[in-house]
């Protein structure tokens, strides 16, 4: 007998994806969670320049977690 | 998986006047909805060694679009968790994700409320996933102060909460 919900989502298993295994990968979705909640919202309404913000936040994030953290193993 | 052409069909059917055939918040997991799309349009939040963001090409741009055009079947300003109310209520479809499947599914709704596959909106089936973890590593040198001091987080991860799922193997 098939256990639902697992049955009826268990097609989605063969393409997740998901975060990088990288230390305080975290960290570096936070600029993204604003851009698109301010996007979402209307506060934002250029797109490109909001995820490019975003990301140029981000690379920052991620530069000073390789000097705090490391690489990952 | 659900088409892109059927989802926005039938939630353009189901969206009339105070009704919302599919409702989205700017809250929680909007993000993560838009990571999902992100890829099934091709694209990935970071590169592969996960050094630089990614999700600024035009994948990232189809993403947000989809999601900016998807508020005109819902409502604009809704409060972060106003979808799932409105679900309970019977009268939206929504994405979210399985931590949510007790309380808007079977006993938890009065009418026949089921969990189905995320829409493929992108050229390719992508759905987000992530978990928590809880891990204790062994001491090379144990110091019996710190074993002291994770005595109660091992209490904490020996029970079921909310997100936190038991690992007796691991932990015993």
């Amino acid at each position: 007998m098939a256990i639902e919900p697992q049955a009826s989502i268990a097609s989605s298993a063969e393409h997740v994806f998901i975060p990088p295994s990288v230390p305080g990968i975290t960290d570096a979705y936070a600029p993204l969670d604003e851009a698109v909640a301010a996007l979402m919202a209307g506060t934002a309404t250029d797109v490109q320049a909001s995820l490019d913000d975003a990301a140029n936040r981000a690379n920052q994030i991620l530069a000073d977690n390789r000097d705090n953290y490391g690489e990952a193993p | 998986m659900p088409t892109g052409e059927e989802f926005a069909a039938v939630a353009g059917a189901l969206s009339d006047g105070a009704d919302n055939g599919f409702m989205i918040t700017s809250g929680f997991p909007i993000r993560q909805i838009f990571e999902m799309l992100l890829y099934q349009f091709g694209g990935a939040s970071f590169t592969e060694d996960g050094a630089e963001a990614a999700w600024n090409g035009d994948a990232g741009v189809q993403a947000m679009n989809w999601l900016l055009q998807a508020r005109d079947w819902s409502q604009p300003n809704l409060e972060v968790d106003a979808e799932l109310n409105a679900f309970k209520g019977g009268t939206v479809g929504i994405v979210n994700g399985i931590w949510q499947t007790t309380n808007v599914t079977g006993r938890a709704v009065e009418f026949n409320g089921q969990a189905t596959a995320v829409p493929q909106i992108g050229p390719q089936p992508a759905v987000w996933g992530g978990s928590h973890q809880l891990t204790l590593p062994t001491q090379a040198e144990p110091d019996p102060c710190k074993d002291a001091a994770a005595r109660p987080v091992h209490q904490l991860s020996a029970r079921q909460l909310g997100h936190l799922g038991q690992s007796r193997t691991v932990t015993g």
